[in-house]
């Protein structure tokens, strides 16, 4: 046995150890969570929220709900960091909280119900809305997380993006799936302000199934 | 050489340490890129589960290889990307590679103790079981998008075969390769490659990808075997008799909630080792096996709600032709040409329904297999054939998992699954209980069972007498503890502890039963108790550089004996290295494997041995790129323990070959 591991070994580091510059990344080493706090740095990065919802010298709000884990890690992304001049606060929100007003609002395990009331009572208004959930975009939220292939990727409604006034740079378009989707035809309320804040979910909503609230839906056949 | 492995693994535990004890190295997350964080593992696995989920709360110890580690270190089969996992090793009795795991690693059992996945449909045919990861597997690794290795039993979801790990191969959409690939590779023995690809999603949603590989090799010109040292027999060198030839074609498409994934792949393997009794060193009429593998798979799945329903259909097909020379048995014939054919081809219907509820994700299944052909016919050219059965059968399945998640910290992963066949039925569970820490961090516990049932091969009454009409499935209970840990964000390792017992195991067996033709036969009787320690650490380094490592210890005996299983090495040490020093987008990468001693079937112990790989992949202004790999790079000699289907003790290994490639790239 002439060659032994430690021989190769030894050429094997030395090789590691000469690492020269390059900028490609590749590797398994990092938890989905750090991944969503990093990407929901960078969101807030590359929006430009419109003058009247953030003055200047004020801090950009982001809100967590319904995962503390990525509020956790999104609040260690951001510390230090500033944004053009401005601090970034997190908030983590739990499930039976009410929505204080944000700047960015990332929401995770939801009910689709809700996520539908939560959109629709945001949308005109200046929220950079983000989600894991898989109909996100569709509902008309303007940012969805999702993994495709093993990584991390996000698609975005430009149209929604539109209706809060956001504006995204072209970088963030670039690396985007862009979709241009409208829930329903509502008209637009132009709103300067960031919305007051959204009450917590009513406590016994049913189980839901196959997209339906079966609970809601047989309370509805009762009264009929 | 006793101690061979202790010190490479200290050099590697300084290494280590050397690394932890600077956290400049890695790269924060908050100061990459976007484009960077998007080219970042998000750490999911789907098939531990049938449900994509961070592989922290996976129900099972889980690796994966991904498109980026196959083209950095120059993988060219599954077999090459298992073999560099951790607690895994392969074989090569130069014709059929045989993967090892957990101690596990019977020679000639043709891998059906390993489930193997096609985007999560099995391919194990349903002849031998067999899982084919040679060239023979049909699917080129360029095509792969990652590889999850899921180990541990998981027949409470997959049923038959998912013994000691399912291997889960996802394979690209248009949208990851995007674009026109040609690639033309030469090198050693005559091996020449060619590849086309293609692939795009428009912006209507449609998604195309289509592969074509054709490679060709000479093998090795000459085999040296000292049991065939005899003038009469070319003094045991095999000549010009280890080529290969092959082509694996592959085509996905997807609309909507619909995917239709097709593969082909044919490969032609000359072989020089003079297996079964045959003539040594035959040059006229070789030995030599084709294989064929046609799959094509329509997935139908549909978000409703936060409910998400699948449907599959799939159509499997396989055939293998040998070819074997005999002496020749009539007066002036010199050789008789033994002929064994092999077609089993199949349907799969599976549906699935994945559904959130409060605290819980409840998935429940149904697969029903329908073999429509699993048959064999061996005999002489020329002459009637000796068996010829014609056989077909059926299997249904449910199965049901349930994950509750208490609180943030605790998930108990709960799986059954009903299997019924013809001659029997089965019942399987599987139990994790699995606590978090924190996000970063988890802790698991696994229980499993899992089951193998005899293949059709086995059953052959001809070869094997009236008996083997009562084998059983064969059985496994497996507990695992593993710890996962993420540190900071950079660094991965993974420690797991496993304990296992195999029973009813189907052995294979001298008898005196006068109606068994080749005077052996299948019974269940091996017991095997094992236990193993396996440690796996992975690091994304400062500036695009990642470095892996894994040991792992384990211990697996015949009850029987008492004995160290046969082909089961005690220790193996595994490490990888890459780094862009050529610019960005350029890789030098280095494998290191090394294998400790084992024992043969003869009774002889082998050596250990470590070998190395070096890979250089360099672009060339936009669309180009040069690739090189040296395999065995210091030319180690090497073997593997060989069959009870050879004379040899060992089969020798390749020693130092190359292979260079030019690659085009060009967007659509």
């Amino acid at each position: 046995m002439p060659t032994t591991l430690g021989r190769q070994l030894v050429p094997a580091l030395l090789l590691l150890l000469v690492c020269s510059s390059a900028r490609r990344v590749e590797a398994q080493d990092v938890t989905e969570v750090t991944l969503k706090g990093a990407f929901l740095f960078n969101f807030a990065r590359f929006t430009e929220w419109p003058a009247d919802a953030l003055q200047p010298d004020t801090t950009v709000s982001a809100c967590v709900f319904g995962d503390r884990a990525v509020a956790d890690a999104f609040a260690k992304t951001v510390k230090g960091k500033q944004l053009a001049g401005r601090a970034i606060a997190v908030t983590t929100i739990a499930a039976n909280e009410s929505i204080p007003p944000c700047h960015l609002l990332y929401l995770s395990g939801v009910a689709e119900a809700r996520i539908a009331e939560i959109v629709s009572t945001l949308r005109d208004t200046p929220v950079l809305t983000v989600s894991d959930s898989d109909t996100f975009t569709k509902r008309g939220g303007i940012v969805q997380i999702f993994v495709e292939s093993g990584k991390m990727k996000f698609r975005i409604n430009s149209r929604s993006a539109r209706r809060a006034r956001l504006q995204l740079s072209s970088r963030l378009l670039a690396l985007a799936e862009v979709v241009d989707e409208d829930v329903a035809s509502v008209a637009a309320v132009p709103s300067t302000d960031l919305f007051t804040s959204i009450g917590p979910e009513p406590a016994s909503r049913g189980v839901e199934l196959f997209g339906i609230d079966w609970a809601r839906r047989f309370t509805a056949w009762g009264r009929n | 050489m006793k101690n061979y492995l202790a010190r490479p693994f200290a050099a590697g535990a300084v290494a280590l340490a050397m690394l932890t004890g600077t956290t400049t190295f890695a790269q924060s997350l908050s100061e990459l890129s976007l484009e960077d964080l998007m080219r970042l593992d998000a750490g999911r696995v789907f098939g531990a589960s049938e449900r994509s989920q961070p592989v922290t709360e996976a129900p099972a110890s889980v690796s994966f290889i991904t498109a980026e580690d196959i083209a950095r270190y120059g993988y060219r089969t599954l077999a090459d990307i298992l073999h560099g996992v951790r607690g895994m090793y392969v074989s090569d009795d130069r014709n059929f590679s045989f993967l090892g795991a957990r101690g596990f690693g019977k020679p000639g059992d043709y891998n059906s103790r390993i489930l193997l996945l096609i985007n999560g449909h099995r391919v194990n045919d349903n002849v031998f079981g067999q899982a084919e990861i040679g060239a023979e597997f049909g699917l080129d690794p360029a095509t792969f998008e990652r590889v999850e290795i899921i180990r541990g039993p998981a027949s409470s979801l997959y049923g038959d075969s998912a013994f000691f790990a399912v291997v889960n191969v996802i394979t690209k959409t248009g949208a990851a390769i995007d674009g026109t690939t040609v690639t033309y590779e030469t090198g050693s023995n005559g091996t020449q490659l060619a590849r086309g690809m293609i692939g795009h999603r428009l912006s209507n949603g449609v998604d195309y990808a289509f592969s074509s590989t054709v490679e060709r090799t000479d093998g090795v010109p000459e085999l040296y075997f000292p049991v065939f040292d005899t003038p009469d027999q070319n003094n045991g060198v095999a000549v010009g008799l280890d080529g290969q030839q092959f082509s694996q074609h592959y085509g996905r498409l997807s609309f909507g909630d619909l995917t239709f994934t097709g593969a082909y792949g044919r490969r032609r393997k000359d072989v020089p080792t003079a297996s079964l009794g045959t003539l040594f060193n035959e040059q006229i009429e070789r030995e030599r096996t084709i294989d064929r593998h046609t799959m094509v798979d329509a997935d139908y799945t549909r978000p409703f709600g936060r409910t998400r329903v699948t449907l599959r259909g799939a159509y499997d097909r396989f055939t293998s032709n040998g070819e074997y020379p005999y002496p020749g048995f009539e007066p002036g014939q010199r050789v008789a040409l033994g002929l064994n054919d092999v077609v089993g081809s199949w349907w799969t219907a599976s549906g699935r329904i994945t559904q959130p509820l409060p605290g819980q994700v409840l998935i429940v299944g149904a697969e029903y297999i329908d073999n429509i052909q699993q048959n064999q016919t061996s005999g002489y050219r020329g002459e009637p054939p000796l068996i010829s059965t014609n056989e077909s059968s059926s299997r249904r399945a449910v199965f049901v998992q349930d994950e509750f998640k208490f609180g943030d910290h605790v998930i108990v992963n709960a799986g059954l699954r009903y299997d019924g066949y013809e001659e029997f039925d089965r019942i399987t569970p599987r139990t994790a209980l699995i606590v978090m820490p924190s996000a970063h961090q988890s802790f698991k516990y696994l229980y499993g069972n899992a089951f193998r049932t005899p293949n059709m091969y086995e059953r052959i009454e001809y070869y094997f007498g009236s008996g083997v009409n009562d084998l059983r499935p064969e059985s496994i209970d497996t507990h695992e503890v593993v710890w996962e840990r993420y540190t900071a964000d950079w660094l991965r390792t993974s420690v797991s502890g496993y304990w296992y017992k195999a029973e009813n195991l189907i052995t294979l067996r001298a008898t005196d039963d006068p109606g068994a033709f080749l005077g052996v036969t299948y019974v269940n009787e091996g017991e095997v108790r094992a236990k193993g320690l396996e440690l796996e650490g992975q690091m994304r380094l400062w500036r695009g550089a990642e470095g892996h490592m894994s040991y792992a210890l384990q211990e697996a005996t015949d009850q029987a004996t008492g004995a160290a299983l046969v082909n089961s090495p005690r220790q193996m040490a595994k490490g990888r290295v890459s780094a862009p020093l050529f610019g960005p987008g350029s890789s030098v990468a280095v494998e290191v494997l090394g294998i400790g001693r084992r024992a043969t079937i003869g009774g002889n112990i082998l050596g250990a041995s470590t070998t190395a790989n070096l890979t250089v992949t360099k672009p060339i202004g936009r669309s180009l790129e040069i690739v090189g790999t040296v395999r065995n790079l210091f030319d180690v000699l090497y073997a593997v323990p060989a069959s009870d289907e050879h004379l040899q003790d060992t089969i020798p290994q390749n020693g130092r070959t190359f292979r260079v490639g030019l690659r085009v790239k060009l967007p659509l």
